[in-house]
């Protein structure tokens, strides 16, 4: 396959992706935001980014772990550049605390890599190897982080529900 | 999945909603185009914006007569002179600054200026009421990826639009009163199932009547100005080397800060009368129909380096509104209702975004931004106001109070203030030249295939449009199938299907049609009628399972091998589905902790007779023979998929 072609078999992986998973990728970085819009815009970046630079896909059939992980990055971007973005080129923020604030507080007290991996497990239903691979770690990192995840929430949700 | 993980799920699916948007493809393809563009613009910018600052008269004098002549030359002939470019851009939008004692509303605008001098260096500024907001000094590369290039992006178009003649003078017409002509440069055809019909999107540049300077920018669907995306040009200057004021901070290469916001402890109003040292401001038990249901401490963390301290600023945040209902044990503040949210603090916060602007806004003002909040600073508090609607954001921050003070009327109009913000944040221009939508099938088409499935009709046409009749639905998928639909059509090679392109139609509405298989510019060559199948879908879960995967609920096969492959899949997802849940599902997880396989008999589903299911040792196996005789099988060794060949077909296991 020249390198054309497979450019736009890629491409063509990417679109299936976005039309079929779309509300997953926006759910997840809605997750790792805090804010639909500006998730919305991280999930665009992304797949934009991820249409300009398909060339460089090496991996194997299964495209969705790659485009995980450039989702992802770009929802932490996202997170991380709040206030990195000159005024010029947002809209005044809105307010930073999202709605449903005592589960968000919750979540949020997690480490990234346990917030990360349990919302690629709820909310897209990916398998450890995909977790792994979209978040660059190994799947027994996965496994573990999890576990903790489980642990924190289930402790602090029984502790709330008293 | 175990009661503990239950009770995960519930409060994971509270913490945010599924969403029903299916996002925007062409626009991804757009901008995916547009910053591939990006990475020549550093080669063109110079040129592009030469032409247009010094051979302006030129350059419309020959779009007049459509000839885009003597454009290139007079570019190329102008890098030499002066390669830095200069410009300066104000956005149709920014903010007001609104006198809540007079009711006077001032524009505040957000400006960007870019000084580029190719192979040198870039710089860029960006000003909110003429405060610097980000001022860095990078490469021109760093400026390309890291900033917003609008401009320059749009001097790479304009140049295109010039040297392939697609650019065409449209209108006349006027920018704050001054006189224009409008530019359109090309444009895109895109397809939209809304209405069955195409529609430009096109960029559109005006220049002055008289010196033929470019003086903004706007983008029309159907030839008509979309609000807010238009952008006034104040200056666009060719200065020489050693003009270049290059001399701002450089871009900062460390970490960025890090952090977030959380809520702390609850404060009764004893404790909000304290809070921030007694400076704390609300609105009152109830404020204009909304109880305050929630009043409580509000953390904001951040900080560089991980090894570092966090750096806390400690506010008061306050919600007006109503709740919602017990989800996973807990109540959630309702977002899907009118409310209005107060956040308050001493001092501005990394997290608590656009908080740094409170600082300079006078005493006894409020600063409106685009969006649905305002800040303003009252006895050194910074205070932000959110709502839904600007006239509630206006009525609150008039209205907030040191706790203990009656309510006092400001006597002020918030209905007619609200309209003034939003006139404030636009700049006015007149003209535009509209276009009408094209048809998606011609009406003179011919058709080629046609199928049908529980009441919903497809008809594809030669040349690739294709016709899907969602009225006469049966009426439990119009119950279970979310209001649009996602169609597609496809060939069929082996298990694999090349698509003939995607669209989207409503649920038992009128006949729609959507574009398949039609050449897009930037897009990949699809697959051409006539197809295998289509089908329609949408929805991830809420009716079938397995829960987070896509669902195309409604399958037709237009010729054998479509059907075949429908069948061949249902087969696969069957099977899948199986090895997944019940028994198999308990048995694998135990199976990942060293236990043996179980039983067959123990395995197997007695609703599912089709599936035969064998054990043995530390591995099961699962397999269905579909209605077309092909056989599938998944091979669980130690809980885990050893092997399977329903992976192309099914996505889950």
């Amino acid at each position: 396959m020249d390198t054309a072609t497979r450019a736009d078999a890629v491409l063509a992986q990417i679109e299936k992706a976005y039309r079929e998973r779309y509300p997953m990728f926006l759910r997840v970085a809605t997750a790792i935001v805090g804010d639909a819009d500006a998730a919305r815009d991280a999930v665009h970046d992304a797949f934009v980014r991820a249409v300009r630079h398909r060339r460089r896909y090496r991996g194997g059939p299964d495209i969705e772990p790659w485009l995980w992980r450039i989702v992802v990055n770009a929802a932490r971007k996202r997170r991380r550049g709040a206030t990195e973005l000159p005024v010029g080129d947002v809209e005044i923020a809105a307010p930073a605390t999202p709605p449903n604030g005592d589960l968000w507080t919750l979540v949020a007290s997690l480490p990234e890599r346990q917030r990360h991996a349990l919302f690629l497990r709820y909310y897209a239903d990916l398998d450890y190897r995909s977790i792994a691979e979209a978040l660059g770690v190994k799947p027994g990192t996965v496994a573990a982080s999890l576990h903790g995840a489980h642990q924190t929430l289930r402790r602090r949700l029984e502790e709330m529900d008293h | 999945m175990t009661e503990s993980h239950q009770t995960i799920h519930r409060a994971l699916d509270g913490l945010v909603d599924e969403p029903e948007d299916h996002g925007d493809w062409e626009r991804v393809l757009t901008d995916a185009g547009r910053a591939t563009r990006r990475s020549r613009l550093v080669r063109f910018a110079v040129a592009a914006l030469t032409a247009v600052g010094v051979a302006g008269a030129a350059v419309v004098a020959s779009l007049e007569d459509d000839r885009p002549s003597g454009i290139v030359d007079l570019a190329l002939a102008a890098i030499g002179d002066g390669p830095v470019i200069h410009v300066i851009t104000r956005g149709d939008w920014g903010g007001s600054l609104v006198d809540l004692s007079t009711g006077e509303v001032t524009p505040v605008h957000a400006e960007n200026e870019i000084w580029l001098e190719p192979g040198r260096a870039a710089r860029y500024v960006s000003r909110f009421g003429g405060k610097v907001t980000s001022d860095r000094v990078m490469s021109a590369a760093e400026l390309s990826r890291e900033v917003s290039t609008q401009l320059l992006d749009l001097a790479d178009r304009y140049r295109e639009a010039l040297r392939t003649g697609r650019a065409k003078v449209v209108a006349e017409g006027s920018v704050e009163g001054r006189p224009v002509r409008w530019i359109r440069l090309g444009g895109e055809w895109s397809p939209s199932s809304e209405d069955g019909r195409s529609h430009l999107r096109a960029e559109e540049v005006a220049v002055d009547a008289t010196s033929f300077e470019p003086v903004y920018t706007r983008w029309t669907d159907d030839g008509r100005p979309v609000p807010g995306t238009g952008q006034l040009i104040l200056k666009l200057e060719n200065l020489q080397a050693d003009e270049a004021d290059l001399s701002g901070p450089r871009a900062p290469r460390g970490p960025v800060a890090i952090g977030g916001a959380a809520l702390g402890r609850t404060l009764g109003r004893a404790d909000l009368a304290r809070a921030l040292d007694g400076r704390a401001l609300w609105l009152g038990s109830v404020h204009d129909g909304l109880p305050l249901v929630e009043s409580r401490v509000q953390e904001f963390r951040s900080r560089t380096d991980p090894d570092d301290e966090w750096e806390v600023v400690e506010g008061v945040s306050l919600f007006y509104g109503s709740l919602t209902k017990r989800r996973a044990g807990m109540r959630f503040r309702d977002n899907t209702k009118r409310f209005v949210q107060v956040l308050e603090g001493t001092r501005a916060a990394t997290m608590w975004r656009g908080s740094e602007l409170a600082t300079d806004v006078p005493e006894g003002s409020l600063l409106v931004g685009a969006g649905r909040t305002a800040f303003l600073r009252r006895q050194g508090v910074l205070v932000s106001v959110s709502s839904p609607e600007l006239v509630d954001v206006l009525a609150a921050a008039a209205a907030l109070r040191p706790v203990g003070d009656p309510p006092a009327s400001r006597g002020l109009d918030f209905e007619r203030l609200a309209l003034l913000v939003g006139r404030a944040q636009r700049v006015p221009t007149k003209g535009f030249a509209a276009v009408q939508p094209r048809p998606l099938v011609r009406p003179d088409a011919k058709p080629i295939q046609r199928g049908a499935t529980r009441g919903v009709t497809v008809v594809v046409y030669e040349g690739g449009g294709a016709r899907f009749d969602t009225r006469a639905m049966e009426s439990g998928l119009q119950r279970a199938l979310p209001e649009r639909l996602q169609t597609r059509c496809f060939r069929v090679a082996g298990d694999a299907v090349t698509s003939g392109g995607y669209g989207t139609v409503p649920r038992g509405a009128v006949q729609q049609a959507a574009l398949l298989a039609q050449p897009q510019r930037g897009r990949i060559p699809i697959a051409k009628p006539p197809f295998d199948a289509c089908e329609l879908g949408g929805g991830f879960g809420r009716n079938w399972l397995p829960r987070y995967d896509f669902h195309w609920p409604l399958e037709i096969g237009l010729t054998a091998r479509g059907r075949s492959w429908f069948e061949n899949r249902a087969a696969a997802r069957e099977l899948a589905h199986f090895v997944r849940t019940g028994p198999r599902r308990r048995a694998r997880k135990a199976m990942r902790q060293g236990a043996p396989a179980p039983d067959a008999a123990r395995l197997r589903d007695p609703g599912r007779p089709g599936i035969r299911v064998r054990a043995s040792g530390d591995r099961f196996t699962a397999s269905l023979t579909a209605s077309t005789g092909r056989r599938f099988f998944i091979e669980i060794d130690g809980g885990r998929v050893l092997r399977s060949n329903t992976k192309s077909l099914a996505r889950t296991t």
